[in-house]
This record gives C-alpha cells, sequence and structure tokens, in this order.
C-alpha cells in the first residue's frame, strides 16, 4: 500500500497533449459556473448565498489553478514536479 | 423483535452503478429497501434521474422498494454554506463542500431510521472511488460511529465488490447503463456540479487529491457535533 488518499489515479503520468486539453477544459468550465452564479444572481433578486458561494468559488479556483499551472501533484511526460512524488507509507 | 420478514434498511440512492447494485445486494436480505436520495439546492441536477432508476429496480422486486426524494437544503445551508469560507481557511481544501453536504445527507437519514424505526443504513460507497473523501475507508469508518450512538447499524454492502463486478451484474438484468465514456456511465443518475468542479483536476490530470487523514478526521468530528444537536432539536420538536 503505497497511498492514501490521493486517489488511485494519483500521480500516473499524462501527456503534454492531455494537460494543455485539461487545462483549457478546467478554465472553461470554472469560468462558466462563474457565469452561471452570476446570471443566478442576477435573475434571482438577492440570492442570499450569492456573496459567500463567489468569494468559496473565487479562493478555491484561484488556488487550484496555482496549483495545476505549477503541475503539482501530477506528472507530465513522466516529469513529476518536487513533492508530487507521493510519500511511501 | 426484528426478523427476516420485517427486516428493514434505508439506502443512501443516486441511481449510479454503487447504488444500485448495493439495492439489489439489499433485496434478496430485507423485507422492505427505502431507496433515499437527497438534494442541496445547490448545483444538483437531473435529480428524476434517480426515481427513474427506482422504477426499475420496482420492475425486478415488486413491493420492494419504497423512493423518497428529500431535501436538504436548509441543513446545508446551516451546516455547510454559514461557515463555508471560514472552513475553507482551516482546511484549505474544496472537500469542505463534498464531505459536508455527506454529513448533510448522514444527518437527514438518521432523522429518516428514527422516525420510520429502521435499523440498518447503507450506502454505495465504494473502494474504487476511494479518492472521493466521503468514500475513504476513514470516512466511512467515522460515519459509522455517527451511526452507532443512535443505535443504527451502518454498512457498505459493496465496498469491496469491483467496478467490473458491478457492471456485469448490472448489464445482466439489462439496466439502462446511460452514455458511456470510458468506465464512466453518464445520464442515469443526479449530476453535482461542485463535485464535478472539485474532483475534474483529478479526472483530468490525474492529480492527487491530497485528503489528508488529520484534517478529514477533524471536519468529521465538527461537522458530527453540529449533526448531534440538529437531530436532538429536530426530534424534539417533532
Amino acid at each position: 500500500m503505497g497511498r492514501c488518499c490521493d486517489g488511485r489515479n494519483a500521480y500516473q503520468p499524462i501527456s503534454e497533449i492531455r494537460y494543455y486539453a485539461g487545462f483549457i477544459l478546467f478554465v472553461l468550465l470554472h469560468l462558466n459556473f462563474k457565469l452561471t452564479l452570476f446570471l443566478r444572481n442576477y435573475l434571482i433578486k438577492r440570492y442570499p448565498y450569492y456573496k459567500i458561494l463567489k468569494n468559496f468559488h473565487n479562493a478555491y479556483f484561484l488556488q487550484t489553478l496555482k496549483e495545476i499551472k505549477k503541475r503539482q501533484g501530477m506528472c507530465v511526460g513522466n516529469k513529476c514536479t518536487p513533492g508530487a512524488t507521493p510519500d511511501e507509507e | 423483535m426484528v426478523t427476516m420478514s420485517n427486516k428493514q434498511v434505508s439506502l443512501m440512492f443516486s441511481g449510479g452503478l454503487d447504488s444500485t447494485t448495493a439495492a439489489l445486494n439489499l433485496a434478496k436480505k430485507y423485507a422492505k429497501v427505502h431507496l433515499l436520495t437527497y438534494f442541496n439546492g445547490h448545483g444538483h441536477l437531473y435529480i428524476n434521474n434517480s426515481a427513474k432508476r427506482a422504477a426499475e429496480l420496482e420492475k425486478i422486486d415488486k413491493n420492494k422498494f419504497t423512493h423518497s426524494i428529500i431535501s436538504i437544503e436548509g441543513l446545508f445551508k446551516q451546516m455547510v454554506i454559514d461557515k463555508l469560507l471560514q472552513d475553507y481557511q482551516e482546511y484549505n481544501s474544496g472537500f469542505i463542500w463534498c464531505l459536508g453536504c455527506k454529513m448533510c445527507m448522514h444527518t437527514e437519514s438518521i432523522i429518516y431510521n428514527l422516525k420510520n424505526n429502521i435499523e440498518f443504513m447503507a450506502d454505495g460507497s465504494s473502494a474504487d472511488s476511494d479518492e472521493m473523501v466521503e468514500q475513504m475507508s476513514l470516512s466511512v469508518s467515522l460515519i459509522a460511529m455517527l451511526y452507532e450512538e443512535y443505535k443504527i447499524n451502518y454498512f457498505v454492502p459493496v465496498y469491496k465488490q469491483t467496478r467490473e463486478e458491478k457492471i456485469m451484474e448490472l448489464k445482466k438484468l439489462r439496466f439502462r447503463m446511460g452514455f458511456q465514456i470510458g468506465n464512466r456511465f453518464l445520464g442515469v443518475q443526479p449530476k453535482c456540479i461542485p463535485g464535478e468542479l472539485y474532483y475534474m483536476p483529478y479526472l483530468c490530470f490525474n492529480k492527487a487529491m491530497e485528503h489528508e487523514k488529520p484534517l478529514v478526521t477533524k471536519f468529521i468530528k465538527e461537522k458530527k457535533e453540529f449533526a448531534d444537536t440538529y437531530i436532538k432539536g429536530h426530534l424534539q420538536n417533532g
């Protein structure tokens, strides 16, 4: 048992093409979510949780985007970034 | 006294591969299986897909299943949204959304079981999906402790069954399998948009989920306290 809590596919190498395709998909879906949240607030007046959800999503999106840009926790083209290799138990 | 003829069980049910297999499994051992589907009002879509799946189950075994769709919106607001930013600062991970939602579902399940005198509770958690924070073996054992206090026996009937075995079982019984991408089946169960976004880096990049055990334990224990208060208040007020 080498890994815990990361998922069985964690650290499996992916190609550069998959990385860039995934990156575009990730950004597009999050922007879509952001827009949906905005429209929901705009259309349903006084959507009470808008501010909380917006702030949470912004914080989560930016943090994850930073990690993905650094390729943290993944192996792209057999190159694992520092800290991406799991600790052996 | 509980006998085979009146033994009842509740099952958290989405209508996906795991919970459908679990329902079939439970139907062999229990007189009645209560299928419980929850939605939190924040990005849970196509909830009726689970009703379609429940109807398929009823065709196989009439009078064995009852299906309920239950809103946890109010509880989710209190347990998760009201503390969302604070929790995010503390745990620094999006798992607070998914695990918080699951804790709400378990809280409502306890209330459902107590109201209906049901001693057994199950869900479709699977070792194959243990990248999901709520399906880690640690989470499953901590959640079982939550039920123990209310004398409800919580278990995970298909935890060790492989995905391939489940697919074979459902195909054999001619269940709708939906649209297949890889070994995922789309369109047969409700969708959770925040959940999809949270697990996207794992699916797209094989990025480690980094669900640290101490943090998960702390989070569940913290929410358990809230759940206990909520359940007691709810039962007192009828």
